[in-house]
């Protein structure tokens, strides 16, 4: 399969919505969660298929409009949205919510107001500083996803279970990760844009045809030569919805996008779960743990991560994408920019496609920019 | 690279005594903001708009720390009565004091008292000048810079309400009818100053015919001081911050001066390193650059006497601002007011916030 | 007469301007300008702060030139009191208090902080009123160029202020209190830690039904963090009388707090404006707990001598509103109370400061308990509950909601609010985004102000 043929990956997501659609006819429950501070494996270990929710798009933007103002974040309008029109979302038997950003936390209970879908809020502290506290209290919010799990799926995620589970995602992330170190070899002919189709695709499936997938590309037929010249990127900001390409496709267009640290992205497969210690235990301090999100407080190992990539990956330009309204990243922007003293494209949007040409212009300027600085 | 601070913030941190990120500059830059302007004498002093106006742009181009509202010292006297003609070039010129002598002065003043309103309209005299200058710069910039408005002091005023002559003779002959002028004097002043509190302006009491080039320091305790004191009394009453401005000579008097209760004393023709000596922990300073250089000089000499001026005038405990002694020559060249204002500047940098070097 | 104005007469009670607040003052005697001082038994000239509003309109608070102020002595006092926190914080420092920025929580972490001897707390959160005072663009252009621009909380301003240096001092600890609140001062807090170093983080909580006992042990492990930063930097060890007397005293001024609201929002006596300040200072006493407590049984006193004598402030049949989140703009409550209608309930985001603590459990559960009560801690039904009941309490006609645009919880749940207050309580809802600082409120937010309230006028007709 050619890893860049966006096609393929279309009708094995085609293939696995009506396997999914089979799965619920018989009885297996399909959760849906938006965050990757949603520990999957317990969903696993309850018997559940867990579906990442990241799909987003201007006309859900808009229906979700109704209960929401029009400065609310595009995302979770259209996360909104789309549990009137997506038959995936419509199909759901729960949805997991954590309390990252106060948009985010706000929207189960909105979901709730209109959808007939029980829903669980899993309370992650906003403060990142591993105090036992804190980590005790998210093991106990673990707990209570447990027993919601239970007696949603009548499974109790044993320890066996648990780590059965862990193990599977363990090996996933570990698999994905090559492929993520993958997109920054240059000549390797895999893009970004495809990476992210990849995760968001390993989010869907069963983690057995994930890991059949990766096999597959891990060993390509000869890659199609990449000019080296392009200028390297690191991708930075908000959340990337699965159906939401233009910009790394337009950016992909005239530069590498090297490294990210996006929540659909790279930030979705680094680390590892303990598999020595409980499992709960465990995953707290996995999901705890993670590279924080920009709305983490406080979030400097987020910077230092950036700055990592910055150097491992000789990334020469930043860019900073924010969906409109989304607090916690847009103000973080200025800092990154001095923290880590590369030129930065700062681009804001809501899936609208409104300024597309307009963003063409500023990307390739910027791409020139960074060129002519090469030179 | 814009200032950590602006006017407003600078001057709100000298008056509780906290560092400043530099000192404020304060050439006491008034009528000269006309010509700089284009614009006549005589339309500055008779128009509100216009005076507020050219101090606007003034404060724009050398970007100063305060906005001043100010005509000439004859300005509550002329609402009293005095007579003063407007030339178009030049400030007012008194005319015809109210009264010839202090005899005349005595028999009409019990009138004249009670006739004073406790709050002026704008028709009292120019005071209306006054207020739409106030008006206008704070509207236009108040939350940046304080506006500030000259005030006469009583004993100054009461010389424009009577021939100089009889009052200065008067103050050995008839010292009672001086005190109860000034008492009339000293109520026309509040009540002026409280129209001009309400504009949204930070008052200053300016009395430069009570300096030591007029009057003897046993005069300036027995006849200027007190009725100062009643004024800045009024004016803590609101819990203002009192400048008193005395230009000329005042080594004789500097040591009494801090009795009248203002918190900075804007000085002139004194060795700054004296007033430092005598009541600088007691008050703040002003002051106080020789207008006359500030005229005549070249740009490059005026920077190395400011940058002198500035580094003793920093030693203030209380603070310091760096100024003029007194107003700014009406035709002072602008590239020296820029020097002036550039060299305090630089030489007046403080450590800001204090702990933390400051990268130019 | 009301015995704590010290044998002054309070005139009839009214709304005047700032001019006719010169000429009252003109009458104020001497003595009293004397008698009131902050940090008691403190007496020095600097601490005097009974001034009318022309003194703090010179020194920059344009707006005041706009308002209406309630006329009676205690009214005085309060804005001359609030008019001069910033200074008091400086005073602070300067007469050896450590000075102690406690930011996002609203309220319960002051109650900690006032335990330690000498130890002021502050909420730079409150700054956020600053810009509309000054009718100013001065810190929110400040707190852009750092990195927080348009469309954000005016709660920004904070940002600006931390970075001047100049409206409160260097703190010497901040707590930023982040979680289950608002993202726009998540986001102030994050680059003022960064650009303080000097920061403790803490938790809030999310408020999970039946989960409370975890949530106050979570808090308190969190508070103990912050105690010992305390210690470390007072060398004062904190024992639990300390704390609970801290505790009694933040109740004193909670009961008053709740006493005036009674008053005001049942019988008319105070205005919204003075009543939004004072329902704020339960958030930190504007620095100066003692004092505070005094201005507020001065104000009871006077609310309560209004209500015996029957002399409201507003007409007791004015239209009767409910208010949702605090205006930033003050000018708001002036121009509705002018245009015949007044506030009877309000929800302003600090329910965690009203409600009083508990005095019979340790000082550290009962602040934490407090904090689970915040308005926003909780689900936007919990929030809309909140505001139901008060509106019931005093049969409000319609409800208010100023929000902010990009205001994280603005956006989420503004909407739902309305939807379900109008569902419960039959009431119209005028919602509106609150203009950045200027003179003025905008002409399309005044029309439809006087639209809905005409609204509520035919309502009414047709009721009788």
């Amino acid at each position: 399969m050619g890893i860049n043929e966006p096609e393929s990956l279309t009708v094995l997501r085609q293939h696995r919505l009506n396997e999914l659609q089979e799965l619920k006819s018989r009885g297996t429950r399909l959760i849906g969660y938006f965050c990757l501070y949603v520990p999957v494996e317990i969903v696993r270990a309850a018997g559940a298929v867990p579906v990442r929710l990241a799909r987003a798009d201007y006309p859900s933007s808009v229906a979700g409009e109704q209960l929401l103002r029009v400065d609310a974040c595009p995302f979770c309008k259209s996360s909104l949205g789309l549990f009137n029109s997506d038959p995936l979302y419509q199909q759901l038997d729960g949805v997991i919510f954590v309390n990252t950003c106060d948009m985010m936390r706000r929207l189960p209970e909105l979901v709730a107001t209109r959808v007939r879908i029980p829903v669980f809020q899993l309370y992650l502290p906003r403060t990142s500083e591993p105090v036992p506290s804190r980590i005790a209290e998210f093991t106990r919010q673990l707990n209570r996803l447990t027993e919601f799990l239970s007696h949603l799926t009548g499974t109790t995620p044993d320890r066996e279970r648990l780590l059965a589970a862990i193990s599977t995602e363990n090996q996933l992330r570990s698999k994905l990760r090559a492929l993520e170190m993958l997109r920054a070899v240059p000549g390797s002919g895999l893009k970004t844009s495809r990476f992210f189709d990849l995760i968001a695709l390993a989010t869907l499936l069963a983690p057995e045809q994930t890991l059949t997938l990766i096999s597959e590309i891990i060993n390509p037929p000869t890659p199609p030569a990449v000019d080296e010249c392009q200028p390297r990127l690191l991708l930075a900001g908000s959340i990337v919805a699965e159906s939401d390409r233009d910009l790394l496709n337009l950016i992909e267009e005239r530069a590498a996008i090297v490294a990210d640290v996006i929540c659909t992205g790279a930030r979705l497969v680094e680390g590892e779960v303990a598999t020595t210690a409980e499992p709960l235990t465990a995953l707290a301090r996995y999901y705890f743990g993670r590279i924080p999100c920009a709305c983490r407080r406080p979030n400097d190992r987020l910077y230092q991560h950036i700055q990592q990539l910055i150097e491992q990956r000789r990334v020469q330009g930043i860019v900073y994408q924010t969906l409109l309204y989304c607090d916690p990243w847009r103000f973080e922007a200025r800092d990154l920019r001095r923290w880590t003293g590369l030129p930065m494209l700062e681009i804001d949007h809501d899936y609208s496609r409104q300024n597309y040409e307009q963003l063409r212009t500023r990307i390739e300027a910027f791409v020139e920019m960074l060129c002519s600085l090469k030179r | 690279m814009p200032e950590i601070l602006n006017p407003r913030e600078r001057f709100s941190l000298l008056v509780i005594d906290e560092p400043q990120d530099r000192v404020p500059v304060f050439p006491l830059l008034t009528s000269a903001a006309a010509p700089l302007a284009g614009v006549p004498l005589r339309d500055y002093y008779t128009d509100g708009i216009t005076m507020a106006k050219c101090q606007l742009r003034a404060q724009e181009r050398f970007q100063t720390d305060f906005i001043s509202i100010f005509s000439e010292v004859g300005i509550i006297a002329e609402a009293l009565g005095s007579e003063y003609r407007y030339p178009e070039a030049d400030l007012p010129v008194l005319n015809q004091p109210l009264w010839q002598d202090l005899e005349q002065a005595q028999r009409s003043l019990d009138r004249l008292q009670t006739a004073i309103p406790a709050l002026p309209d704008r028709n009292f005299g120019r005071l209306g000048v006054y207020l739409d200058a106030i008006n206008y710069a704070y509207q236009a910039i108040a939350d940046r810079v304080p506006v500030l408005a000259y005030v006469p002091a009583p004993f100054t005023t009461a010389q424009q309400l009577v021939e100089p002559e009889s009052l200065l003779i008067g103050l050995v002959e008839n010292p009672d009818a001086v005190q109860r002028l000034l008492t009339l004097a000293t109520r026309a002043v509040i009540a002026f100053s409280r129209a001009v509190i309400r504009a949204g302006a930070l008052p200053i009491l300016v009395d430069p015919l009570a300096s030591g080039s007029v009057l003897s320091p046993e005069h300036y305790r027995q006849f200027a001081l007190p009725y100062e004191q009643q004024v800045i009394n009024f004016w803590h009453r609101y819990d203002l911050d009192v400048v008193l401005h005395i230009c000329g000579a005042t080594s004789g008097i500097i040591g009494i001066m801090p009795e009248t209760g203002a918190d900075l004393l804007s000085i002139d023709q004194i060795e700054l390193d004296c007033a430092l000596n005598t009541v600088g922990t007691r008050v703040r300073l002003i002051g106080n650059f020789d207008t006359t250089t500030l005229w005549l000089a070249r740009p490059g000499e005026i920077e190395s006497r400011v940058t002198e001026m500035v580094i003793k005038g920093k030693t203030a405990p209380r603070g310091y601002v760096c100024a003029t002694g007194c107003e700014v020559p009406i035709a002072t060249p602008p590239e020296n007011l820029a020097a002036f204002v550039r060299a305090g500047k630089i030489a007046g940098e403080y450590e800001f916030p204090p702990g933390r070097k400051r990268s130019r | 007469m009301n015995e704590l104005n010290f044998g002054y007469q309070d005139p009839a009670p009214d709304r005047i301007t700032f001019e006719e607040w010169d000429d009252l003052f003109q009458k104020i005697p001497d003595q009293l300008i004397e008698k009131f001082h902050y940090f008691p038994p403190n007496t020095e000239a600097w601490s005097k702060y009974l001034f009318p509003p022309q003194v703090f309109a010179i020194y920059g608070a344009r707006h005041l030139r706009r308002l209406k102020f309630d006329n009676s002595l205690a009214a005085l006092r309060l804005w001359g009191f609030v008019n001069n926190e910033s200074e008091r914080l400086f005073r602070a420092r300067q007469s050896g208090r450590k000075v102690i920025a406690v930011m996002g929580d609203l309220g319960p972490l002051a109650v900690l902080v006032n335990a330690f001897p000498g130890c002021v707390p502050f909420y730079p959160d409150c700054w956020w009123w600053t810009p509309f005072a000054m009718e100013s663009d001065v810190l929110l252009d400040t707190a852009a160029r750092l990195g927080i621009g348009e469309a954000t909380c005016y709660s920004r301003a904070a940002l600006g202020a931390f970075a001047k240096h100049s409206y409160f001092p260097d703190p010497d600890l901040i707590f930023a209190a982040t979680g289950a609140s608002c993202d726009d001062y998540s986001g102030v807090e994050s680059l003022v830690a960064r650009m303080t170093g000097n920061c403790l983080w803490i938790e809030t909580p999310l408020r999970l039904p039946d989960d409370t006992e975890a949530l106050v042990n979570l808090l308190v492990s969190e508070y103990r963090r912050a105690v010992s930063a305390l210690e470390d930097l007072t060398r004062i060890r904190l024992t639990e009388s300390m704390l609970a007397k801290s505790v009694q005293r933040a109740n004193e001024v909670r009961r008053l707090t709740a006493r005036l609201r009674r008053l005001a929002y049942q019988d008319a006596v105070l205005p919204a404006l003075e009543m939004m300040l004072v329902e704020f200072g339960c958030l930190h006493y504007y620095s100066d707990i003692s004092e505070w407590t005094e201005i507020l049984r001065h104000l009871t006193a006077t609310a309560e001598y209004r209500r015996q004598t029957s002399q409201p402030v507003n007409n007791p049949d004015a239209l009767r509103l409910a208010w949702l989140t605090p205006p930033a703009d003050p000018l708001l409550l002036t121009l509705i109370e002018d245009r015949g209608a007044r506030v009877v309930a309000t929800e302003y985001v600090i329910n965690q400061a009203l409600t009083l603590l508990d005095e019979s459990v340790p000082g550290l559960t009962a602040i934490a308990l407090s904090h689970l009560n915040g308005s926003l801690n909780g689900t936007t039904a919990e929030r809309a509950a909140l505001l139901i009941s008060a509106a019931q309490a005093h049969q409000a006609e319609g409800l208010v909601i100023s929000g902010i645009l990009g205001g994280s919880h603005c956006a989420m749940e503004s909407r739902l609010i309305a939807e379900i207050v109008k569902k419960k309580l039959t009431m119209p809802v005028l919602e509106f985004d609150v203009a950045p600082p200027h003179p003025e409120i905008d002409r399309s937010t005044r029309t439809r102000i006087d639209a809905f309230l005409e609204l509520l006028r035919s309502r009414r007709c047709r009721k009788f």
